[in-house]
């Protein structure tokens, strides 16, 4: 648990830190590293279930959070791709703004996911990164 | 973000969770993403399920497998 809490914290800082670029480059790492954060945090979810007890409706909105983090999520993966089939075409500039709403998106439901989580008493603070 | 950043983090990562670490490595050798790449990036979200991660949970699933 309490390694999975730390590796949660250190990737998500890493996505935040990462996530900032526009370049195609960084934004695939840091949407990928996000991926593997999400994963991460779920996993951290579920070990903490049983420690914290969360109630029921806590339990829900965290499954919507996530949901629809995931959902936005494969809207900034549709989005990248594009992006990436049409860099340096005229539908450039298009692409790129359509990609960085996406982004802009997600970013949000990432929040609300992560801010669930850590009202529900899991620890992802950021402070632990080296 | 710069480089000796990038490597004190990923080497926690190594330290403290292999499996989180070897993502992190695979996503960083990347570069110039193709639309395969995103497709690719795009069917690891997909596959991310929570009924089926958070197994502790006390919701009922929301799309329960078909007994019939």
């Amino acid at each position: 648990m309490k390694r999975a809490l730390i590796s949660l914290a250190g990737v998500v800082a890493l996505s935040f830190l990462i996530g900032c670029s526009t370049a195609n480059t960084n934004t695939y790492k840091g949407v990928a590293t996000t991926q593997v954060a999400g994963q991460t945090a779920l996993d951290a979810w579920n070990q903490a279930i049983p420690i914290l007890h969360p109630s029921t409706n806590t339990q829900y909105a965290v499954r919507n959070a996530f949901d629809k983090w995931k959902a936005s999520m494969l809207v900034v993966c549709d989005a990248g791709a594009a992006y990436a089939a049409g860099y340096g075409s005229t539908n450039a500039a298009s692409l790129s703004g359509a990609l960085e709403y996406a982004i802009a998106n997600a970013t949000q439901t990432k929040a609300d996911f992560l801010n669930l989580l850590s009202q529900a008493g899991v620890n992802i603070s950021t402070n632990s990164i080296p | 973000m710069d480089v000796a950043t990038i490597i004190s983090i990923i080497e926690f990562a190594i330290e403290e969770e292999p499996t989180v670490a070897t993502a992190l490595q695979e996503i960083f050798t990347k570069s110039d993403p193709t639309s395969a790449d995103w497709a690719a990036l795009r069917a690891k979200y997909a596959a991310m399920d929570y009924d089926k991660t958070v197994t502790n949970s006390q919701i009922p699933p929301e799309n329960p497998p078909q007994t019939s």
